[in-house]
């Protein structure tokens, strides 16, 4: 991370800034309304790359009361000093603020801190705010919060220590579903699976997905991260398809920009291999976009040997990228693809010769005995593979006349497939449509509804009147 | 390059993705792709170089230099 080039940068346009987010959350807190302090978090992305310790601190100096939490925090973990305080006023003007004050400046250090890789501090402070918030109760602090909670576990993860916050991070998943806080929700759903997942503990994340919902108003980044998550589990428990459609889901949701780029290689490298694992080739342009190409290209090779079912290619990949499917968490999934990859070969065989001995079907497929070839071609035509006979006997393979393919199911298969996706195609389009609608069906029952009321109201009032002419009638 | 976030979703603008490593990639590879925007699919990328294709390549050299002895008889 490059450090502010301009360190001469007058600090005071930072300052003007925050001063607006401040604004923006006092807003927050006194109308109860979170869209201001969406705002204002909004706006640090623009700050973000202008904070240094000097900054801070003037800031701090400015804009927090002496002994502020924050400001106590600044001093300790950043090279300011409250003596870079020249161009503002040396006494702070500021006597108390809310706590989201202190929390947002605590956030900007942890970016801070972040940025310029200063880890060690940045475990230390972020446990400290996470203490802090935890003691609060505000739901102005919500969305702050779960900023919070995202970067303790990132300092964590770095540090090497995401085992320990396991159960602080539980703890506030539990308080946020008790106080519907979604977007902290959402956050720490994700970060626990995150955590799960990193140590192998496929079964534990699967158990909390199971007893949690993810809240439907969570934003796309954080449903981007659940829909990846969830793909691999998914695709660690076998079950490809439903994995697949997850991680489609997931790349959908994901915004498309060069931040997002790290995110969306992750995901598409999954996509990749669990597609190959339920038998389909993925699209040859998906390996040419700009944020991928470069990311993808052990996968390209992948995809190309089992393409065509070269072993050989195959086996040559693997080796040579181990260490980066290790580190991409693929490799134990690419294993499974071996398999894949010899089927295609053997189908690719029968189809060019119409006899062959298996001597040349194991050299071929670089297998390691005629028994091994034997075994795997008897496997492949009781599976339905190919469509030939095996001479033990003699030692060959021959395969079956081709067949006039009209006669077979396929062209009715081939049918099926495209008549599903138009009808598919279109129910989405029609669901789609409903809703404009839904929303005037929804404004004529509910005008229908408020004549209703309006009318028993009426007949209500007229009974009264009748009741007490009963009353008076004594 | 277009920034296709979703409008409706503000905190995505701000989502640096740290956890996945942020933004990593290669801008200058993206310029290479564009002479080959025409090769769609899988076939057009079939490298000719595995041995069957040279065989076959050896094989129509050598049935051009002798002249043809089934030549069409009309």
């Amino acid at each position: 991370m490059s450090a502010t080039t301009t360190s001469n940068e007058d600090p005071k346009f930072v300052i003007a800034e925050m001063r607006q987010h401040i604004l923006l959350l006092e807003k927050s807190v006194n109308s109860n309304e979170s869209r201001f302090a969406t705002r204002a978090i909004r706006g640090t992305a623009s700050i973000r790359k202008r904070l240094n310790g000097k900054v801070l601190g003037a800031a701090a100096a400015a804009l927090l009361p002496k002994d502020a939490v924050a400001r106590l925090g600044l001093a300790r973990f950043t090279q300011s000093s409250d003596m870079d305080v020249d161009a503002v006023a040396a006494d702070a003007k500021v006597s108390s603020v809310v706590p989201e004050i202190e929390v947002y400046f605590g956030f900007l250090t942890l970016l801070f801190l972040h940025d310029s890789a200063a880890n060690a501090h940045g475990l230390t402070f972020s446990s400290e705010l996470v203490e802090y918030i935890q003691k609060l109760n505000r739901r102005s602090l919500d969305q702050l919060s779960a900023k919070i909670y995202f970067y303790y576990e990132r300092f964590s993860e770095i540090a090497n220590r995401l085992a320990e916050v396991r159960p602080t991070l539980l703890a506030a998943l539990r308080t946020a579903t008790l106080r519907h806080d979604d977007e902290t929700q959402a956050v720490l759903l994700n970060l626990l699976l995150r955590n799960y997942i990193h140590f192998n503990l496929y079964d534990q994340a699967d158990k909390l997905v199971a007893k949690t919902t993810f809240p439907e108003t969570a934003g796309n980044s954080q449903s981007a991260r659940y829909f990846y998550y969830l793909g691999r589990i998914k695709a660690i428990q076998l079950d490809y398809t439903a994995s697949h459609s997850d991680l489609v889901q997931a790349i959908r949701k994901a915004p498309k920009n060069p931040k997002s780029a790290g995110f969306q290689q992750a995901v598409h490298k999954l996509a990749i291999i669990v597609q190959l694992l339920t038998g389909e080739i993925p699209e040859r342009s998906l390996f040419r976009e700009p944020f991928l190409l470069k990311a993808l290209v052990p996968y390209l090779s992948i995809t190309q040997a089992v393409r065509i079912g070269d072993l050989a290619k195959f086996q040559d990949t693997l080796a040579k990228h181990t260490a980066t499917f290790r580190a991409d968490k693929t490799y134990t999934l690419i294993l499974r693809l071996r398999h894949n990859v010899i089927k295609t070969g053997i189908r690719m065989i029968s189809l060019a010769y119409s006899k062959i001995s298996l001597r040349d079907i194991c050299l071929k497929l670089q297998l390691d005995s005629e028994e091994d070839a034997e075994y795997i071609v008897a496997k492949a035509i009781r599976d339905g593979v190919i469509d030939a006979v095996l001479d033990h006997e003699n030692g060959f393979m021959k395969s079956k006349e081709n067949v006039d393919i009209y006669s077979t199911n396929e062209p009715q298969n081939a049918f099926h497939q495209r008549i599903s996706f138009c009808l598919n195609l279109h129910n989405e389009s029609v669901k789609a449509l409903r809703f404009p609608y839904a929303q005037r069906k929804e404004q004529s029952t509910m005008d229908a509804l408020r004549e209703e009321e309006r009318l028993i109201a009426g007949e209500l009032a007229e009974g009264d009147l009748a009741d007490d002419d009963d009353m008076g009638d004594f | 390059m277009s920034t296709t976030t979703n409008p409706s979703d503000p905190l995505a603008f701000d989502d640096e993705f740290e956890d996945f490593g942020g933004e990593v990639w290669d801008a200058s590879a993206s310029n290479t792709a564009d002479s080959s925007l025409w090769r769609s699919n899988w076939d057009d990328d079939e490298s000719n170089d595995d041995e069957f294709s040279r065989q076959l390549r050896a094989e129509l050299e050598k049935a051009k230099v002798e002249p043809p002895s089934n030549a069409m008889q009309q």
